[in-house]
């Protein structure tokens, strides 16, 4: 007997990934637009397309929606760049920010919101430490932060991440491995100890 | 730290990030999107008889039948379409034969091309 996914289920799981998946889009188009489309278009292909799958393949199946579109994004950004260049000599280069060249940590704010109830000075550090992060995961190649986000965030295994990603898990570890190491050396420049 | 616990520590924070920093205005758009994502859900599962006393689950097939159904009305029409040009050819060469036969054939098919072209279709 196959327990297919209800609607509250179906629901219910969009309403707790949303969030992780709409941050996962802007960490790798850096458009807050483009990232909400993103994740708007992925969960209408999961409910029109795999509504009848077993609650338990819902996030292995979305993550993998998800990481089409994102692709699918950079595939039209750069066809769209390719024609913009061709035509003018004027084109800007923001559509080149997920190059790994791109250091956003040079664009680095820091947050002026404050909490109530709460050390200034701690909220204003794990603020800034969160920026820190997410900006470094920014400056990731686009294979390393899928590979890292999909194994340390979603939580999915090895094998899992590998069918998300399209590759053996041999590259999955060595993705997972140079992320982690980026990310490090980028805390340690920084004064950073987790 | 090794790699494990630096990935756990980051994703940790991630989680934070994502609870407290996400805005108002993005979490409507979200929630918008989750609820015109859910108006598109339909089961497709249906149940088919299989005979004995059995079931079997499958999808809706409409598209595919229909696709199935006008690629071959396209085979037919090109078949027919086909068959009919042929059936004019042959009519048209077996009216110059009778008339030649019946030595009934006027003066202007010597000047006609298809009369050359039916000369030329031994």
């Amino acid at each position: 007997m196959i327990a297919l996914a209800t609607r509250q289920e179906l629901s219910d799981f969009l309403a707790e990934t949303e969030r992780r998946a709409y941050k996962q889009a802007m960490f790798a188009v850096h458009d807050d637009h483009a990232a909400l489309d993103i994740v708007q278009d992925s969960m209408m292909k999961l409910t029109v397309k795999y509504a009848s799958k077993p609650v338990e393949e819902l996030p292995l199946l979305f993550q993998r929606i998800l990481q089409n579109t994102i692709r699918d994004y950079y595939r039209r950004q750069k066809i769209r760049s390719l024609w913009t260049t061709l035509f003018s000599a004027f084109a800007s280069n923001d559509q080149n920010k997920d190059q790994e060249d791109f250091n956003i940590l040079e664009t680095l704010q820091i947050k002026q919101e404050s909490n109530f109830g709460q050390d200034p000075d701690k909220q204003l550090e794990r603020s800034q430490l969160v920026d820190l992060i997410e900006r470094s995961i920014e400056t990731l190649p686009a294979r390393q932060r899928e590979a890292f986000l999909l194994r340390y965030w979603e939580e999915m295994s090895l094998a899992e991440t590998a069918v998300i990603m399209n590759c053996s898990e041999g590259s999955v570890k060595t993705h997972c491995s140079r992320a982690v190491h980026a990310l490090a050396i980028i805390l340690r420049e920084k004064g950073v100890k987790l | 730290m090794n790699e494990q616990e630096l990935g756990k520590e980051v994703a940790k924070l991630l989680d934070c990030s994502a609870d407290e920093n996400v805005k108002q205005s993005t979490l409507y758009r979200l929630q918008s999107a989750r609820r015109a994502a859910l108006e598109n859900y339909q089961p497709t599962l249906k149940v088919m008889d299989s005979g004995s006393n059995t079931s079997i689950l499958g999808g809706h097939d409409g598209h595919f039948n229909a696709g199935r159904l006008l690629l071959l009305l396209v085979i037919l029409f090109v078949f027919a379409s086909t068959v009919y040009w042929q059936f004019l050819d042959n009519d048209k060469y077996a009216a110059i034969d009778t008339r030649i036969l019946a030595d009934d054939l006027p003066i202007d098919a010597y000047i006609d091309n298809e009369f050359d072209e039916w000369l030329n279709s031994d």
